[in-house]
Order: structure tokens, then C-alpha cells, then sequence
């Protein structure tokens, strides 16, 4: 889901060049600045691009995960749930030793 | 000069900072929505004026989110002396609110994300282990509470003293910025959140439903490998071989 919401917002943040632009021009031809407009707008596209994706993925992620998961072999959904276990205690660690590391 | 800027709009428009993020212009749209009402104030009977106010400030413009306050006040302070016939004023706006962009990014950055983000995580998932081990009611979401606490209180802080810094002393406050004993505070939050996080490690060891072997084995492999397994996701690959193995000895 990072993966995807990264491609998304960097896909976003290419169309925004267009609202500082459209603030310049409104500004030059001496209309009303639209600075709120331009803000409201790229907020706006922000949020629906968002819930469209966590919806989608979520949804996509509910239904194909219990298939998925009763479809592997019993000794990968063990290893998976050891994983699940084991994995904040190794970010812990890690984390432990990278501040003590860097401070 | 009787022109004031108006501390508290400045400081709730600097919230939105980041709403309009491009490739482009970085924060430079969320910098002009943020500083307007200091703008409005400086050229209130000077449309022109306002308007080339409002066009030099959607320049390109970057800076780490909460250390917005001083650029952000030096800026309205620096332009509301433009509006009051000082020439070189805007200019001087535009050049320092970049390079104080730059140069407060790297410490903020360090400051925020990398230590005081983890210690308060740290906290939160300490209080809550330890309140949970305790069987102390509520114990979850006071740690939830207090490790944002312990974040937001200083972030909202150094934004709101950074802009009345800004507004206050002007061009001065940069070198005012410039002495604060940063580094100190850096290695003091890292240490506090080493040790909360031990404690946290400590605290869960205690809990029925752990496997204490393997939880202080992964525990210290991770400690062991942080030096070469960075990021959430090499972790993730390290916990599933880890998985993997503990599955082959049949602990899964």
C-alpha cells in the first residue's frame, strides 16, 4: 500500500505545479489571488485520491487475503505467523542499536 | 511602524504548509497561503503591492514542516518593512527565507524525525507494555496518548516561539536560531528512546503469550543487523527468513 500511495502522490505532486501558476497568472492580470481556491482544490484531489486507494486496495486486500491464505502450504502460513511475531522485536532492536549507534 | 502581523492566522495557515507540494514549486504555494494575512496587513492600501508580495512567495521554497516559524516570521517582519518604504527589504525576505530553509531542514529534520519521533514511540509503547504487564486499565491508549504528546507538544511549541521569533526580532532571529544547543537535544532524545525501547523489550518479555527464547533472539539479531538491514522492508525480509527458520525448528 506504500508502494502505491508513493507512485500516487508523486504522480500528484507533478500535477500541482499548475496551481502556483494559475495563482501567478490570476495575480498579473490583477484578478483575485485564488491562492485559496488553488489550496482548497489540491487538498481536495489529495483526499479523494487517497480513500479512493486505501478503499480499493483494502477491499482488494479483504477479499483475495483469506483465499490466499488458505491456498499456501501449512508450513509457509507457520513461518508467516513466526514472522508476524518475530518482527517488532527485530525492528526493537534494530531501533535500540541505530540510536544508541548514532546519539 | 505601527504595522503588526497577525501572530495567531500566520501560525494556523502554517499548518497547511505541505497542502500543496510539487515537484515544482516544493511548499511554495502552502509558504503564500501561510504568509498572506501578514501580506494583507503590510499592503493594505497598496494593492500592487500586494499582489508582487504575493507572487515573490510562491517562489520554490522548502523547509521541514515544523521549523516553519522562523522563515515564516522573518519573512512578514521583512515585508512589512518593504511595505514601509525599506527598498532592499523584500529582497532580503526572499534570500533569507531560502537559505533558512535550507540550513534549518538538516537540524530539524535530525531533531524531529530521527529522535523525536522514536522516543515518542518509544514512551507510547513502553507505558503501554508496562501498563499492560501491570494490568493497569487503560494502559494502551494512555501510552497512544502520551507518545503524540510527547511529540506535538515540542513540534507545536518550536512553531508557534520560531514564528513569534521570527516576528519579534526580525532578521536577528536567525542567529538566535542558529545558537540553540540542538545536537544536545538530539543525543538526549535518542538515548531517552534507546533505553525506553529496552525497557518496552523488557516489560513484553513478561507477557504470557511471548516466547521469551525467540523473542530475544529476534530481539538481538535485530540489534545485531541494524547496522546492515535498514528500513521497514529489509526488516520485514528478515522476519520472514527468521519465520522461516523458527517454522523449519517448529516454534510457528
Amino acid at each position: 500500500m506504500g508502494w502505491a500511495h508513493a507512485a500516487m502522490e508523486r504522480r500528484l505532486r507533478l500535477s500541482r505545479a499548475g496551481h502556483a501558476r494559475r495563482v501567478e497568472s490570476s495575480l498579473s492580470e490583477g484578478r483575485a489571488s485564488r491562492l485559496g481556491l488553488e489550496l482548497s482544490s489540491a487538498l481536495a484531489l489529495q483526499a479523494a485520491a487517497t480513500f479512493a486507494l486505501v478503499f480499493i486496495l483494502l477491499s482488494a486486500a479483504g477479499y483475495l487475503g483469506p483465499r490466499a491464505w488458505i491456498a499456501v502450504p501449512e508450513s509457509l502460513r507457520a513461518g508467516a505467523r513466526s514472522a508476524f511475531l518475530a518482527a517488532p522485536w527485530l525492528a526493537g532492536g534494530s531501533l535500540a542499536a541505530s540510536l544508541l549507534r548514532r546519539g | 511602524m505601527s504595522v503588526r502581523a497577525p501572530r495567531v492566522p500566520l501560525f494556523l495557515r502554517s499548518f497547511l504548509l505541505q497542502a500543496g507540494f510539487s515537484g515544482e514549486r516544493l511548499q511554495g504555494l502552502g509558504f503564500a497561503w501561510s504568509i498572506d494575512p501578514a501580506l494583507r496587513a503590510a499592503y493594505a492600501r497598496d494593492p500592487e503591492g500586494l499582489a508582487c508580495a504575493r507572487a515573490r512567495h510562491l517562489a520554490a521554497f522548502n523547509v521541514q514542516p515544523h521549523a516553519v516559524g522562523v522563515p515564516l516570521g522573518i519573512a512578514s517582519q521583512l515585508e512589512i518593512l518593504s511595505a514601509a518604504g525599506d527598498a532592499s527589504a523584500a529582497a532580503r525576505a526572499v534570500r533569507l527565507k531560502s537559505a533558512l530553509g535550507a540550513a534549518l531542514s538538516g537540524a530539524a529534520d535530525a531533531f524531529f524525525w530521527g529522535s523525536l519521533r522514536p522516543l515518542a514511540g518509544a514512551l507510547a509503547a513502553c507505558i503501554a507494555t508496562v501498563g499492560f504487564v501491570a494490568g493497569l486499565g487503560h494502559a494502551i491508549p494512555a501510552g497512544v496518548v502520551l507518545g503524540l504528546a510527547v511529540f506535538n507538544g515540542p513540534a507545536l511549541a518550536a512553531r508557534w516561539r520560531g514564528l513569534g521569533l521570527g516576528l519579534s526580532g526580525g532578521e536577528s532571529a536567525a542567529a538566535a536560531v542558529a545558537g540553540l544547543p540542538v545536537q544536545r537535544w538530539i543525543r538526549a532524545a535518542r538515548l531517552a528512546a534507546a533505553v525506553f525501547v529496552f525497557a518496552a523489550a523488557v516489560a513484553a518479555l513478561g507477557l504470557p503469550f511471548v516466547h521469551r527464547v525467540g523473542a530475544a533472539a529476534a530481539f538481538a539479531v535485530g540489534a545485531g543487523l541494524s547496522r546492515f538491514v535498514g528500513g521497514p522492508l529489509r526488516l520485514a525480509a528478515a522476519a520472514g527468513l527468521l519465520g522461516l527458520a523458527a517454522s523449519a525448528a517448529g516454534w510457528g
